[in-house]
C-alpha cells in the first residue's frame, strides 16, 4: 500500500514537472519568435547603388534595435530582396514576405508604386523608402490623401520639385524660363508636379516639358542632342534635368558638345550619391540641385551614424541608407507604441507619430502626412568640379 | 530634323555594326549569338577599367576590342560548337548563347559592380558643323570607323581566298571539310570577326553611354532588330539597317513626340517583316528591284 501510495505520488511529481516544463518551453518559444520586416530594392541595376544603400540603412537599423533588446521582447528579423527594378519581380518578393509573416516592408526606391499597390491590398504597413514618395504615396496629388498604408521616408518628389521651382522662380530674369526633362514613369511625373505646384500659382510655365523614355534597368543613356535643340529654340537657359544620373551626365556633355551652357537644375539623385559626378567629371561642373540640409552639415547623430555604416560595410552611407534607417526606426517606435505587432495597430500609431526625432529631422504623421521630407530641410548646391563636391549656392 | 538625321545616322552605325557582328555569325555558322550585344559590352568594361587604372586611352580600348574579339571566341567554343556537334540541324545554340549572355553579365556585374562607370572622352567633347547641324567628331568617328569596317570585310570575303573559303563552309559546312577546310578554324573566326565588330561599336559609344554591365542587352536588342530588317545573312545590308534603325529612333522623337523612339522603329520593324519577311535586302527583294529596273528599262 505505502509502495503503492509513494509511486503515485512520484508519479503526479512527474507529470506536474513535465507540464511545468513544456508550458515554460512553449513561452519561450512564443517570445522567441522574432519579428520579421521585409526589404525590396534594386541592388543591381542603373539605380543598384539605391537599393544597396536601402538594404544597409535598414541592417544597421535593426543591429542597433536588437542590441537594445529587440522590439516586444523578440528579436527583429530584416530580409532583404533584390528586386532588379522589376515590377514583376517585386510584387513575388513582397507576397512572399507577407506570407513569411513580415509585419512591414522597406521598399522598394526602384517599384514603389508596385509595393504601394501592395500595401492597400493586403493592409501591410510599407514605411521606409518607397520610391520617390510624390505621387507614388499621393497617387491624386499632394493636395489629395496619401494611400493608407505606405509611410514615405524617400526624398520626396513633392519637396524637391518644389525647391528646384522656387530656385528658378527667383532666378527667372536670368533663366529667361525653365525647361523640363523628366521620365514618364511616377519618379519624373512626382517631380514635374511639385516644380508646376510652385510655377503655376505664379502664373509661370514650362517652356518645355518632354518626358523622356530612359532605360533604367541597364543604364544605357540616350541621344539628347534633339531635346537640347528644342530647349535652345524655347529661349529657356534654365533647364531641369529629371532624369537617372547616367542620363544628367550625358546632358551636360552632350550640352557643352553643342556649344550651350544652360544652368542645369537636377533631382535627388544627381547628389546622393558619386555617379554623376565620376560620369560627368568636368562637365557636371556648376550643376545645382537640391539636398537635406542635415547632410550638407551632419550633426552628431548623423556623423556617428555615417562612422558606423562605413565600419561595417566599408562604403559611404548615402541619403537613402539614412530614409532606409529611419523607416525602420520609425517602424520599430510604432510597434512599441502599439505594443503590439498588428497591422491596424502599427497604422494606426503611425499616423499619430508626432516630433519623433530621426537622421533627417523631426517627424510628424498624421492621416494626411505620409512623407517625411519637406521643403525647409533641402538646401540647393552646386557641383564645384575642382574640389569634386557640392557647396551650397548663395 | 536635319540634326537628328546626322545624329541619327551616327547612332544607327553603332547599331549596324552590332548587327554586321549578328550577320557575319550567322553567314558563316548559321547561327544567331545571342551573346553579340554582351561582347559589346565586354569591350566598354574593360576599355574603362583599364583606362581608370591608369592605361593610356588607346591602348585601353584596344584591349577591350581584343577581350571582346576574344570573348566570340569563346562564346563559339562553349555555347555553339557543343551543340552544332550533336546534332547540325539543333537550334539549341538559341539557348546556350543566350545563356552566355546572362552569364557575361552578371560575371561583369560582380567584377566591376552594378552602375556605371567614367569611360574616356576620346572625341567626345569636340564638335563640328554639318550644314544646321552640331555634332561631335566621336559621331563623325563612329561613322567613319563602320563604312571603313564595312569595306574592309567585303573585300576581304570577295577577294581573299580565307573569305572564299568562309563561304564555302556557310553554303555546304561538309563539303568544305571534305575539300580541305578547317571548318573549326573557320567558325572560330567568325564569332572573332563578330566580337571584333561589336568591341570596336562598343570603344564607339562607350564615350556616350558610359560603361555599364547592362549595357548589352539595349544595343544587342537594337542589333537584332536591324538584322531582321536587312536581313540575317546580309552583313552590308545589316549596317543599312543600323543605320536606318538609328535615324527612325531620331527622327521619331523629332517629329511625333519625345517617348517615340521607343515604339516607332518598331513598328516600321513589324511592317518590313510582313512585307519582305527576309529582310530588305533579301534575294526577293533584290530580284523585285531588278525586275522594276528592267521594266522601267523597256519603257525607256
Amino acid at each position: 500500500m505505502k509502495v503503492r501510495q509513494v509511486t503515485k505520488e512520484v508519479s503526479v511529481a512527474i507529470a506536474a514537472t513535465c507540464l511545468a516544463l513544456s508550458g515554460s518551453a512553449m513561452t519561450a518559444g512564443a517570445s522567441a519568435k522574432p519579428i520579421l520586416i521585409g526589404g525590396i530594392g534594386g541592388s543591381t541595376g542603373a539605380y543598384g547603388t539605391t537599393g544597396v544603400a536601402t538594404d544597409y540603412g535598414a541592417e544597421l537599423a535593426v543591429d542597433q534595435i536588437n542590441a537594445q533588446g529587440g522590439l516586444l521582447g523578440r528579436r527583429v528579423v530584416f530580409t532583404f530582396y533584390n528586386d532588379g527594378a522589376s515590377a514583376t519581380v517585386s510584387a513575388q518578393r513582397f507576397k512572399e514576405l507577407v506570407s513569411n509573416g513580415a509585419v512591414a516592408i522597406d521598399g522598394s526606391p526602384d517599384t514603389g508604386p508596385v509595393t504601394a499597390a501592395l500595401a492597400d491590398q493586403y493592409h501591410i504597413p510599407v514605411v521606409g523608402v518607397d520610391d520617390d514618395a510624390g505621387l507614388t504615396i499621393y497617387p491624386h496629388g499632394p493636395s489629395k490623401p496619401p494611400l493608407p498604408w505606405v509611410w514615405a521616408t524617400s526624398l520626396n518628389t513633392f519637396a524637391y520639385g518644389n525647391k528646384v521651382a522656387e530656385y528658378a522662380l527667383s532666378h527667372w530674369n536670368s533663366c529667361h524660363g525653365l525647361a523640363l526633362l523628366h521620365d514618364p514613369e511616377s519618379y519624373g511625373l512626382g517631380g514635374e508636379a511639385g516644380i508646376l505646384q510652385v510655377l503655376t500659382p505664379a502664373h509661370k510655365k514650362l517652356a518645355v516639358d518632354d518626358a523622356i523614355t530612359e532605360d533604367w534597368s541597364t543604364g544605357a543613356t540616350v541621344g539628347l542632342e534633339s531635346e537640347i535643340t528644342k530647349i535652345k529654340n524655347s529661349g529657356a537657359r534654365c533647364v531641369e534635368v529629371w532624369l537617372t544620373p547616367q542620363d544628367a551626365a550625358t546632358f551636360m556633355e552632350t550640352m557643352h558638345t553643342m556649344g550651350d551652357n544652360f544652368t542645369v537644375l537636377g533631382n535627388d539623385e544627381m547628389d546622393s550619391d558619386p555617379t554623376f559626378s565620376n560620369l560627368a567629371r568636368k562637365a557636371g561642373n556648376g550643376a545645382i540641385a537640391p539636398i537635406l540640409t542635415a547632410v550638407l552639415h551632419p550633426d552628431a547623430a548623423l556623423e556617428a551614424f555615417n562612422k558606423e555604416y562605413k565600419a561595417k560595410f566599408h562604403i559611404a552611407a548615402t541619403e537613402f541608407s539614412y530614409a532606409s534607417y529611419d523607416g525602420i526606426m520609425i517602424l520599430a517606435k510604432a510597434i512599441k507604441v502599439a505594443k503590439s505587432t498588428d497591422a491596424t495597430a502599427i497604422k494606426n500609431a503611425l499616423n499619430n507619430l508626432k516630433g519623433f526625432n530621426t537622421l533627417m529631422g523631426v517627424v510628424n504623421f498624421s492621416p494626411q502626412q505620409h512623407a517625411t521630407v519637406t521643403t525647409k530641410q533641402l538646401t540647393m548646391v552646386r557641383y564645384d568640379f575642382s574640389t569634386n563636391s557640392w557647396v551650397p549656392v548663395h | 530634323m536635319f540634326e537628328a538625321l546626322v545624329t541619327g545616322i551616327a547612332l544607327g552605325c553603332i547599331y549596324g555594326l552590332v548587327a554586321m557582328g549578328f550577320a557575319v555569325a550567322f553567314l558563316v555558322t548559321r547561327v544567331i549569338n545571342f551573346a553579340q550585344g554582351q561582347l559589346l559590352m565586354i569591350s566598354v568594361m574593360v576599355a574603362a577599367a583599364a583606362a581608370s587604372a591608369g592605361w593610356p586611352s588607346v591602348v585601353a580600348m584596344l584591349a577591350g576590342v581584343a577581350c571582346a574579339a576574344a570573348a566570340g571566341a569563346l562564346t563559339y567554343v562553349v555555347a555553339v560548337r557543343p551543340v552544332l556537334a550533336s546534332d547540325r540541324f539543333s537550334f539549341g545554340w538559341l539557348v546556350t548563347t543566350l545563356g552566355v549572355a546572362v552569364v557575361m553579365e552578371n560575371v561583369a556585374a560582380i567584377i566591376w559592380g552594378p552602375t556605371s562607370r567614367a569611360f574616356p572622352l576620346m572625341l567626345n567633347g569636340t564638335s563640328a558643323h554639318i550644314g544646321s547641324a552640331t555634332v561631335s567628331w566621336q559621331q563623325i568617328l563612329a561613322v567613319l570607323v563602320a563604312f571603313a569596317l564595312l569595306s574592309a570585310f567585303e573585300l576581304f570575303r570577295r577577294r581573299s581566298i580565307y573569305g572564299k573559303v568562309s563561304m564555302a563552309v556557310a553554303q555546304d559546312p561538309e563539303m568544305a571539310s571534305a575539300v580541305g577546310a578547317n571548318t573549326m578554324v573557320i567558325s572560330v573566326s567568325a564569332f572573332v570577326v563578330a566580337g571584333l565588330l561589336a568591341g570596336v561599336a562598343g570603344v564607339l559609344v562607350g564615350p556616350i553611354t558610359y560603361a555599364n554591365p547592362y549595357l548589352g542587352d539595349t544595343y544587342g536588342i537594337d542589333g537584332f532588330v536591324a538584322l531582321m530588317m536587312a536581313g540575317a545573312d546580309q552583313p552590308a545590308g545589316a549596317l543599312v539597317g543600323g543605320v536606318l534603325l538609328g535615324v527612325l529612333n531620331n527622327e521619331a522623337n523629332v517629329i511625333i513626340n519625345s517617348q517615340a523612339s521607343a515604339w516607332f522603329p518598331f513598328v516600321v520593324v513589324v511592317l518590313v517583316l510582313l512585307v519582305c519577311p527576309r529582310g530588305l535586302f533579301s534575294g526577293e527583294v533584290r530580284s523585285w528591284l531588278r525586275g522594276v529596273r528592267r521594266s522601267l528599262v523597256g519603257v525607256g
